[in-house]
């Protein structure tokens, strides 16, 4: 991640004032400006989280298979009693359970063929959930009762999810100063290279894509407890991977702000098109955006202030970073 | 059972055709295109506005679309592709996502979100091949496919452009090198890829009913038959779609209809683990 | 590079300037000509029992005339022999044959005594107008007096709903907001509730839920809507019926056809649309008069939790009648390829198949169906009687497939001529389809709640009124049940016979008689 040259303890008071005025942010807004928040902090949520297995150069096209499964796990416990907080912690087990399994065949797959692979294990859980809807439901979806949403608010909705963002975020930012992060890095340059060297390249690989599935599930976890009615189709719903993917790139990959400013960009963009915006024209400026951000700032958002993070030069041709 | 196997073997012939603009785009350019669904859709709606507004066949729409969607491919590589794809091949991903966005509003915008059928007296028709009352339309996709496909083996192997091609998709450096022209080369892959996907919207709109988000379905499939065939490589795409066809229709002789895409997937993740880069697909070619 | 992004932005804000609607003016223009009978109230031809007279260089006309166009609350006291007017806060009484008249409770006086002139009392137009603030205009030559009120416009009455206008359910959503456009222009321009217009807010929440729950938390909060229509599919509506129901703020669905959700106990959620259950009677009218040739039964729904709810409603109840179920199937929605199932269930060889599925997909089996020589006696498609299928086949592949229909634009209901025509010359289109309808019933069924909810417009009144509702509308009758669910929704077997749709059962309704068995595709 770049370091921004200022000085570091006006950086961390700088912070701190951000962090409070984020958290008071519910006292003064009417509260369909917080559910506005509130799911885009969900969906930037897994951009962060999707970029801890992306640092690697391995670009998951399925991390909608760990939201889902956090969903319908927090749902199963909470209809059986379980508390709102131990609910979502199992979510996330339960999906970094499934990740550090399937990582281990998966994560021998290179470039498009692991983003694809990994399309198609997400569609195999949509559809494992429809099989199995003795548990799940199936197609009906599951749902708890309405009591359960009116009781909490969205004050107390809105502060949960911040904390867990922010959780994710410390937590790539923390992986990306420690040796799993430089491991991750040396693998995006040259896997080959890397495990020649003697990189545990499977172990560090299978970590980062456990935490990444652990953060996913607790999302996913969170929109099930907040919304309170899921379907598969919702929960599985590639929009969400290629979402995150998006989001991450939007705002510049492989660093901990990018994907946080990408997705709460393009979240609140989205949202204020539509509002303001006829439908069919809110879509288009949308794709435009992203086009256009992708010819005129191909290092993302963050690259308006910290420069370009890419440092391949332009050549001619194609650019062999395997990453897709 | 026979008719189920020629049936997995017909629709697989309508899906290859359906993911052939997307396998040189990848083997000469590295691109991925997520933005290949709405493309063919939109060649699906031109041919339903045509043939609804001046009551033609809609085969002669093929050349046309094939033509319009060539130039529409040098268009969109000189404008959107040639910026990028020196620079990251994500940032180029997210690209082609964008564009996909951009192509199904405009389908929004122009069609409006009703269902468009392209209807004509041979639309359901059934033949009747070994006994078996089969598709019309999906034997003449089968057929078109298979005639593509040749032709495509034909300019990769045997014209010059099309060395050129194999050159620049095996080893980029090597290509610059002796001398090829590289951006001239993905110029045109780019636009015989989008006149191949002009006329594959074409005719597979002739067997589908189109609305605006049909196109995500398209994207979906291509991507799991070139995956599935081995990124770049034209060979793989009839064994990638055949492939595909055959898991959907056995599976469900045997196994709830609904499983079948999780059979399909199933499969595509099976062969990735045995051979991680897809049937033919080669490891130079990632 | 920051050009560029200035750029964009400047286009986005340009774009969201032309996506804005423009405000409406809100004026009544009131023309009125001596010795005629003939006035008009904006554009509109009014007829006069007694034409406008001058006396004393002051017109007169008829008092109930000029009071309900102005939009005034009119009254007559046959003791005093007075006439009022209430408009806003402005009270104005006149007594026949005196020259004082009451404004607010101060005496004025004027240049000429009202009259009753051919048993119509007459009041002095310029008086009345100027005392309420507008304008009067006297054209000599045409002896046409034209009286404009600026209205003050009342505050409108706010409604909103999220529908999917993007997205893959979108198709379906466009007819939402065509019926709903339709239906609060036609209310307006009738006057609106009460002298106060409707102001309909509709938001695409892009076929995503969570984009659902935002839009109906902002509808209510910033919009400040007091009443609100539902989305169309239930995965969208739970969410926003959870919004609603927090926010104690009435909802009328005209979408959501699982019979799940009117288990949840929402107080503020009501819905026109037939829940599944309404399906099976006429269903099993018609099979259970045909036990002799229909043995066995193939099933297959969607993907959906209504495709899933109709066909085990459906399972249920043939198992019961004693039929025998072969299969009962669950598929993907939106695919490309149905010829395995249909291979498969053609295998089975039942003598009917049944598929709980929207128009798209059914467009696909049929045609399938065709393609593989799938012929049995009866082949019915959950949702196929929408014109847009019969448009998507062809009338001579269509003969003889069964559906049912909420809604036909053929039907003798309340107010569906007139909406029929409406429509059909305002979005330039063939028929009606079957949301469409069903969205205008919803809102039949709001205004009319509307009306009788009483001057004071509260979301609380509001949701009593609806609770209250017994109505007939286009769909038929409306009146709904302790959990919100419309007890009279009924779905109508039909027929496609010789391109037109037929009812077939229940007999009480029927128009014709069933086409058994279905003949083979194309004949």
């Amino acid at each position: 991640m770049k370091i921004v040259n200022l000085n570091s303890k006006i950086r961390r008071a700088f912070l701190w004032l951000v962090l409070l005025v984020l958290y008071l942010i519910p006292l003064k807004t009417k509260e369909y400006i917080l559910s506005i928040f509130i799911s885009s902090l969900i969906y930037t949520g897994v951009a962060v989280a999707w970029d801890i297995i992306g640092l690697s150069g391995k670009t998951s096209f399925g991390h909608a298979a760990f939201f889902g499964i956090g969903a319908y796990t927090s749902m199963i416990l909470s209809a059986n009693g379980v508390n709102l907080l131990l609910a979502l912690i199992v979510g996330g087990l339960v999906s970094a359970f499934f990740a550090l399994i399937v990582g281990i065949p998966f994560l021998r797959l290179r470039g498009p063929y692991f983003a694809i692979g990994t399309l198609g294990l997400a569609n195999i859980v949509y559809i494992l959930t429809l099989v199995l809807n003795k548990w799940t439901g199936g197609a009906a979806g599951f749902a708890l009762p309405k009591s359960v949403f009116i009781g909490r608010g969205f004050f107390f909705y809105y502060t949960l999810i911040l904390t867990i963002v922010i959780l994710v975020t410390l937590i790539h930012y923390w992986i990306c100063h420690t040796k799993l992060g430089i491991a991750l890095k040396a693998i995006h340059d040259d896997e080959d290279a890397a495990s020649s060297v003697g990189v545990n390249t499977i172990f560090y690989e299978l970590g980062a894509f456990g935490i990444s599935a652990f953060l996913t599930g607790i999302l996913g976890a969170f929109y099930a407890l907040y919304l309170t009615y899921i379907s598969p189709s919702n929960v599985f719903s590639s929009s969400i991977s290629i979402g995150a993917v998006a989001m991450a790139v939007f705002g510049g990959v492989g660093t901990t702000i990018g994907p946080l400013i990408g997705g709460m960009f393009l979240s609140l963009l989205s949202e204020i098109l539509r509002s303001y915006v006829s439908s069919n024209f809110s879509l288009l400026l949308y794709g435009i955006a992203i086009v256009g951000t992708m010819l005129f700032l191909p290092g993302g958002l963050i690259s308006i202030t910290f420069g370009r993070t890419s440092k391949r030069k332009n050549q001619e041709g194609v650019n062999n970073d395997t990453r897709v | 059972m026979t008719s189920v196997i020629l049936n997995g073997i017909l629709i697989g012939g309508v899906y290859a055709l359906l993911a052939l603009g997307l396998v040189m785009i990848y083997g000469v350019m590295r691109i991925v295109n997520l933005g290949h669904g709405p493309l063919v859709a939109l060649a699906g709606y031109i041919t339903f506005s045509i043939c609804s507004l001046l009551k033609v066949d809609p085969m002669i729409l093929l050349p046309l679309n094939g033509v319009l969607f060539y130039g529409l491919g040098i268009l969109v590589y000189k404008t959107l592709f040639k910026p990028v794809i020196s620079k990251s091949r994500i940032v180029t991903l997210i690209l082609t996502m964008g564009l996909g966005y951009i192509i199904q509003s405009l389908i929004l915008i122009v069609w409006g979100a009703d269902y468009r059928s392209i209807l004509t007296p041979y639309s359901s028709r059934s033949i009747t091949v070994a006994g078996i009352p089969v598709s019309f339309m999906r034997t003449i996709l089968f057929l078109l496919a298979f005639f593509i496909i040749v032709l495509m083996y034909i300019v990769l192997n045997r014209t010059k452009i099309g060395k050129a091609m194999l050159a620049c998709s095996q080893n980029l450096e090597g290509a610059k090198i002796v001398g090829i022209n590289v951006d001239k080369v993905f110029e045109f892959t780019n636009g015989i890829s989008f006149a191949v996907v002009g006329i594959a919207g074409t005719m597979i709109a002739m067997i589908i009913v189109l609305y605006p988000t049909v196109g995500d379905l398209f994207t979906l499939k291509s991507f799991c038959i070139n995956v599935l065939g081995g990124l770049g490589s034209v060979i793989g795409i009839p064994i990638g779609g055949i492939i595909l066809g055959l898991a959907e229709s056995i599976s469900s002789i045997f196994l709830p209809v609904m499983w079948n895409n999780g059979v399909a997937f199933l499969i595509l993740v099976l062969v990735l683990l045995v051979r991680p880069t897809g049937f033919f697909g080669r490891p130079e070619n990632l | 590079m920051k050009k560029a992004l200035v750029m964009l932005l400047v286009v986005a804000l340009l774009a969201g300037a032309f996506g804005f609607a423009p405000a409406r003016a809100g004026n009544i223009v009131i023309q009125m000509t001596i010795g005629s009978t003939k006035a008009y109230v904006n554009s509109k031809e009014v007829i006069l029992d007694q034409p406008p007279v001058i006396e004393n260089g002051r017109t007169l006309v008829p008092f109930r005339f000029i009071g309900e166009a102005i939009g005034a609350k009119i009254d007559w006291d046959p003791v005093k022999k007075a006439v009022s007017y209430i408009l806003e806060d402005t009270k104005i009484i006149l007594i026949i044959g005196s020259t004082t008249a009451f404004v607010n409770g101060v005496a004025t006086r004027l240049d000429v005594a009202p009259k009753i002139l051919s048993g119509r009392t007459m009041v002095p137009v310029r008086f009345i107008s100027e005392t309420i603030g507008a304008k009067v205009d006297w054209d000599s030559k045409t002896r046409m007096v034209t009286v404009t009120v600026s209205v003050k416009e009342k505050a409108p009455v706010k409604i909103g709903a999220a529908i999917a206008l993007t997205g893959k359910y979108a198709t379906s959503g466009q007819y939402y907001k065509m019926a709903w456009d339709l239906a609060v222009d036609e209310i307006n321009s009738e006057g609106g509730i009460n002298g106060r217009k409707i102001q309909l807010i509709l938001i695409d929440d892009q076929s995503n839920p969570t984009n659902t729950a935002n839009a109906y938390t902002k509808l209510i909060q910033e919009n400040g809507v007091i009443a609100t229509f539902g989305p169309f599919t239930t995965d969208c509506t739970v969410p926003a019926a959870n919004i609603v129901e927090k926010f104690k703020v009435p909802m009328l669905s005209a979408g959501s056809a699982t019979a799940a959700l009117y288990q949840r106990g929402y107080k503020y959620y009501f819905g026109v649309f037939p829940p599944t259950d309404a399906y099976i009677p006429p269903i099993m009218e018609t099979f259970n008069s045909l036990k002799d040739e229909v043995k066995t039964i193939a099933i297959s729904y969607e993907s959906t939790d209504w495709g899933k709810e109709l066909s085990s409603k459906l399972k249920d109840a043939f198992t019961n009648a004693g039929f025998k179920v072969v299969v009962c199937e669950e598929r993907e929605n939106g695919g490309m390829d149905y010829t395995p199932l249909l291979t498969k269930i053609k295998s089975l060889a039942p003598d009917a198949y049944l598929d709980a599925g929207h128009t798209t997909d059914e467009i696909l089996l049929a045609r399938q169906s065709k393609e593989i020589k799938f012929n049995p006696k009866i082949w019915y498609g959950g949702l196929t009687a929408d014109y847009n299928f019969l448009k998507n086949i062809g009338a001579k592949d269509a003969e003889g497939v069964m559906g049912s229909i909420a809604y036909s634009s053929n039907a003798h209901t309340q107010g569906n001529r007139q909406f029929v025509d409406a429509f059909k010359k305002r979005y330039n289109v063939d028929d009606v389809e079957y949301h469409a309808g069903i969205a205008y019933a919803a809102a039949q069924v709001l205004f009319d709640a509307l009306k009788r909810a009483g001057n004071n417009l509260s979301p609380e009144a509001i949701r009593n009124a609806i609770a209250q509702t017994d109505m007939e509308t286009v769909i038929g009758r409306v009146k709904f049940d302790n959990t919100g669910k419309n007890m009279y929704s009924f779905m109508p077997l039909v027929q496609i016979q010789n391109g037109k749709y037929e009812v077939i059962s229940p007999s009480t309704v029927a128009t014709a008689h069933i086409e058994f068995p279905k003949p083979a595709w194309g004949r």
